[in-house]
C-alpha cells in the first residue's frame, strides 16, 4: 500500500469519526453565550417587574447580547428611567446598559 | 259597629306574594346551579363546566368553582383551560379569580394517536402550566387550589403526573405571587416542596427564587416564561447537593444499591415550548466523594480488563453535556475510580440509546446500543486518528 493511500485511508477514517455528531465544549459555547445573554435579560426583567418604581411600566423591553442590555420603551418620568437604568447596571451578569427609553410626560 | 277583625300575617295577599316569590327565588337558584354543573362539549371540544360546591340560596352564598376547557378541532397544542374560583358562589358579574391554564401537553410514547379525552390512550405524559395572573388583579388572592391532573392508563387506573397534596398561590407585592406546593410531582420529578414567586409582567411569566426540594437535595434557579401557545422559555437550574441514590431508585437505574454520594451542578436552557423535545441548553455537573457505577461503565471496566473494587467503580467525576434535539451531548465526562481514570464523549438520545466513545490511556472503546444494555467494542486505530480528527474539526461545519 502506497503512502498516499494510506494518508487517504487515515483522513478518512478522521472524517468519519469527526461526522458523527460528537460535540466538544468549544462547539455549545456559543449557545451557552446566548443563553446566558437571555438569562441576563430575565433577571433584569424579575428586578424591573419587583421594584415599585418600575414595577408599573410593563412597557419597558429589555434584550441583551454580549452581556449589554438595551432597554426600550416609554414612561411618564424621567425618573422612572433612570431608575430602571440603576436597576439594570445592579443586575447579575450586566456588562453595560444602553439606555434607549424615552421619558415623555 | 262592629270592630273590623285584623287578620294574623301569613294571611294578608302580600305576605303570601312573597312567600311564592322567594320559594321560585330559591327553586331558580338550584336549577342555574344545576345546569351549571353540567359539561358542555361542542363539535370543536370547546366545554365548559361550572360546579357548585354547596346549594345556593339568595342569602347564603357558597364556593363554587367553574372549569371552560377548549380545545378547538383536537388540537392539544391549542389547548386552554381555565379554572374560575368564587368566593360568593354565583358566576355572573360577580368578581371571580381566575387561574389561566394553558399550554396543557400530552405526549404519548408508544407510537399510536391519542386524545386526551380519551380513557383508553396508552402511557401519557401530561403538563400543565398555570399563567399566574388573577383575574381581577387587584383581588386580595389568598386562596387554596389543587392542581392535578389525572391521567388513565392502559391498565384503567389512574396516576397523577402533575400533582400535589397541597398548592397555594399567596399574593405577595404589588404583582408578584407566591407559589408553594407540598408532597407532589412534577411531570416525572417527585418533590417534598416547591416554591417559586411568580411575576406576571408584559405577557411574560417570570418565575424567581424556584426552589424544588427533591432527590434530598435542592433544585433553585428561575425562569422566563414567554406569552402564547409557541411560548419561548430560558432559565437557570442550580443542582444542591442531590442524592445520588434517590435519583437511582426514583428512576429505577441499574446498581441503584451501589450508587452514593452528592450531585452538584447547573444547566443553563432555553426552548420553544416546555416539551424536552424543544430544549436546548447547556450543563456542567460533578460527583465528589461518591460511589458511581452503571451499566456503560462496567461494560468498558469489563472489556478493559480494568482493576475493579466494587462497589465503589468511581470515588468522583465531572461531565459537560448540552442537548438539544431530544439528544444530550456528553461534551466531556471524566470517571475517577480508585486506580484508573476514563474520559468520554459521545451522544445519548433522550429514549435512551447510547454512541459513546471512552477512552482509558491510548485505548478507545466504543459504546453503542442502549443505557441498559450497552455493548462495548475496541477502537483500534483510535490514538493514531484522534489527533487528526482534532485537526479535521475546527474546518469541519458545526
Amino acid at each position: 500500500m502506497s503512502s498516499v493511500t494510506r494518508l487517504a485511508l487515515i483522513c478518512g477514517l478522521c472524517l468519519v469519526a469527526c461526522t458523527r455528531g460528537y460535540r466538544d465544549p468549544e462547539d455549545s459555547a456559543a449557545l451557552e453565550r446566548e443563553i446566558e445573554d437571555e438569562n441576563v435579560a430575565t433577571r433584569v426583567r424579575l428586578a424591573l417587574g419587583q421594584d415599585p418604581v418600575t414595577a408599573p411600566y410593563a412597557g419597558i423591553s429589555v434584550t441583551c447580547s454580549g452581556r449589554v442590555v438595551t432597554l426600550q420603551g416609554n414612561v411618564d418620568r424621567t425618573a422612572v428611567r433612570h431608575r430602571a437604568v440603576e436597576i439594570a447596571r445592579a443586575s447579575a451578569g450586566v456588562l453595560e446598559v444602553r439606555d434607549l427609553i424615552v421619558a415623555s410626560p | 259597629m262592629a270592630r273590623a277583625v285584623r287578620r294574623p300575617v301569613w294571611k294578608r295577599r302580600w305576605v303570601r306574594v312573597l312567600c311564592v316569590c322567594l320559594v321560585l327565588w330559591g327553586a331558580l337558584c338550584h336549577f342555574v346551579v344545576r345546569r351549571q354543573a353540567l359539561l358542555w362539549l361542542d363539535e370543536n371540544m370547546v366545554g365548559t363546566a361550572r360546579v357548585p360546591v354547596a346549594v345556593i340560596w339568595p342569602w347564603m352564598e357558597a364556593q363554587a368553582f367553574g372549569v371552560s376547557v377548549r380545545a378547538p378541532n383536537h388540537e392539544l397544542s391549542a389547548t386552554r383551560a381555565t379554572v374560575s374560583v368564587n368566593p360568593f358562589g354565583l358566576f355572573g358579574d360577580r368578581p371571580v379569580r381566575r387561574v389561566h391554564l394553558y399550554k396543557l401537553e400530552a405526549v404519548l410514547k408508544e407510537g399510536e394517536g391519542f386524545d386526551l379525552f380519551k380513557e383508553e390512550s396508552k402511557e401519557q405524559q401530561v403538563s400543565a402550566r398555570a399563567e399566574a395572573n388573577l383575574d381581577p388583579p387587584w383581588m386580595p388572592a389568598i386562596f387554596f387550589t389543587d392542581p392535578v391532573v389525572r391521567v388513565r392508563e392502559q391498565s384503567g387506573a389512574e396516576s397523577d403526573r402533575l400533582s400535589a397534596e397541597s398548592a397555594e398561590l399567596h399574593r405577595h407585592g404589588d404583582r408578584e405571587y407566591r407559589l408553594t406546593m407540598r408532597n407532589g410531582m412534577l411531570r416525572t420529578v417527585p418533590f417534598e416542596k416547591l416554591s417559586a414567586d411568580l411575576v406576571p409582567r408584559a405577557g411574560h411569566l417570570l418565575v424567581d427564587r424556584l426552589k424544588l426540594h427533591a432527590f434530598d437535595g435542592l433544585l433553585e434557579g428561575f425562569l422566563d416564561i414567554g406569552p402564547g401557545a409557541e411560548s419561548a422559555i430560558n432559565g437557570k437550574l442550580t443542582a444542591r447537593s442531590i442524592e445520588l441514590e434517590a435519583l437511582g431508585r426514583c428512576y429505577g437505574f441499574a446498581y441503584a444499591e451501589e450508587l452514593d454520594g452528592r450531585v452538584e451542578g447547573e444547566v443553563v436552557f432555553r426552548g420553544r415550548t416546555l416539551s424536552a423535545r424543544h430544549l436546548e441548553g447547556k450543563g456542567r455537573f460533578k460527583l465528589e466523594d461518591g460511589n458511581f457505577v452503571s451499566p456503560v461503565s462496567m461494560e468498558v471496566v469489563l472489556l478493559l480488563k480494568l482493576p475493579v473494587s466494587r462497589p465503589s467503580v468511581f470515588r468522583s467525576g465531572e461531565v459537560v453535556v448540552s442537548f438539544g434535539g431530544g439528544r444530550l451531548y456528553v461534551e466531556r465526562a471524566t470517571a475517577h475510580g480508585s486506580s484508573f481514570d476514563l474520559e468520554g464523549q459521545g451522544i445519548i438520545t433522550f429514549d435512551g440509546h447510547v454512541d459513546l466513545e471512552v477512552t482509558h490511556s491510548l485505548t478507545a472503546v466504543s459504546v453503542t446500543g442502549t443505557l441498559a444494555e450497552p455493548k462495548a467494542t475496541i477502537l483500534p486505530v483510535h490514538h493514531v486518528t484522534r489527533p487528526f480528527e482534532r485537526m479535521f474539526r475546527e474546518d469541519l461545519p458545526k
